[in-house]
């Protein structure tokens, strides 16, 4: 059986490296001949229009890009002139001219200062003792209020009784 | 004596190398088309492959301090491109755009991208035929073989600057271009 060429062999060939026993192989065998001329025929071919397809799609992709670079600044700008309006018409629609305050914490402060420390405390100690009931007084309410209970419960003990 | 005739300062003259990618634009300009081409038939689509290229010339930027000047800039560019090729194949990004992509490129316009010279009809059919059947078996082609295939039949590359480009020692590129080499003769009715 007749051995032909390996692709290593093939690919030796093609690339001009092939040693004596290829060439020798190949120039007595047709089929590989007809197989290498061929294969050299085609691989030539398959790298033109690699490189031929390969220019035009890096062009589009250069044309592509450009017009993806203009179509982005164009909504960019759009998107800033939107933000900058949109911060910018309420603080002009609204925009009023106040007075400094300044005036008016002095005077705050110069009021507060006017009470002194002393009347503060005691004003202070007033509310606490409006709010909190005195220590007796409690006591008198709910010594009514059991004396009253005490007594209705006697007179029903009274009437039990009789 | 040599070394007592050198001086230290002529010494360090010699010795001190500017680094090509200083002049990125430089390589840029030269390479970009290669590194694109290849790049686009490894990933058939277009805008990845632009994608691809940007990033492998601002990695030869950023890593240009590693270019000890061992290999050929070319085979260090296709190096990285082909780093990124494989970091990027493993995505599942890609597996989604492979699909729905739509800057992919056209099989057809590839196969009848040849120039018509002064051939008969007939003839120019046949080779039509015989690209197709090329690109439809580089198509099935797995990542790693369709990368030894086209460094070596698009780009050119000699064995051992595939193997430094696709970083695998040389007998096992080796092994994945004739294997590419293999699959493209059965598909072209070669190999039998």
């Amino acid at each position: 059986m007749k051995m032909h060429l390996s692709s290593e062999a093939m690919e030796r060939l093609l690339a001009g490296k092939a040693d004596a026993a290829t060439m020798e192989h190949v120039s007595g065998c047709a089929a590989c001949a007809e197989e290498t001329a061929r294969m050299s025929a085609m691989l030539g071919a398959f790298r033109e229009s690699a490189v031929e397809v390969a220019a035009m799609e890096r062009r589009r992709a250069v044309v592509a890009g450009v017009g993806s670079a203009r179509r982005l600044s164009v909504w960019a700008t759009g998107a800033v002139a939107v933000v900058i309006a949109a911060v910018m018409v309420p603080v002009v629609t609204r925009h009023e001219v106040v007075t400094p305050q300044a005036p008016v914490v002095a005077n705050a402060q110069a009021g507060a200062a006017a009470v002194s420390d002393a009347e503060l405390m005691a004003k202070i100690q007033d509310d606490l003792a409006s709010n909190v009931p005195g220590p007796m007084q409690a006591l008198e309410g709910r010594e009514n209020q059991t004396g009253s209970r005490h007594g209705s419960s006697s007179n029903t003990n009274s009437n039990e009784k009789d | 004596m040599l070394q007592q005739a050198l001086q230290p300062g002529e010494l360090a003259m010699e010795t001190v190398a500017v680094s090509p990618f200083e002049d990125i634009d430089a390589v840029v300009a030269e390479y970009e088309p290669r590194v694109f081409r290849f790049l686009l038939f490894a990933v058939k689509d277009r805008d990845v492959a632009l994608e691809l290229t940007q990033d492998t010339f601002l990695n030869a930027w950023r890593y240009r301090a590693g270019f000890r000047g061992e290999c050929s800039v070319a085979t260090w560019l296709m190096r990285l491109a082909v780093s990124l090729l494989r970091s990027h194949t493993r995505s599942e990004k890609f597996k989604f755009w492979k699909k729905a992509s739509q800057s992919a490129v056209d099989a057809a316009e590839v196969q009848t991208a040849l120039r018509h010279r002064d051939s008969s009809a007939e003839e120019r059919m046949s080779a039509r035929q015989q690209m197709a059947q090329v690109w439809d078996a580089v198509e099935t082609l797995p990542q790693r073989q369709k990368t030894a295939f086209l460094l070596r039949f698009v780009e050119e590359m000699e064995l051992p600057e595939i193997a430094a480009a696709m970083q695998l020692p040389l007998p096992t590129a080796k092994s994945h271009l004739y294997r590419a080499l293999d699959k493209v003769r059965k598909q072209a009715g070669g190999l039998r």
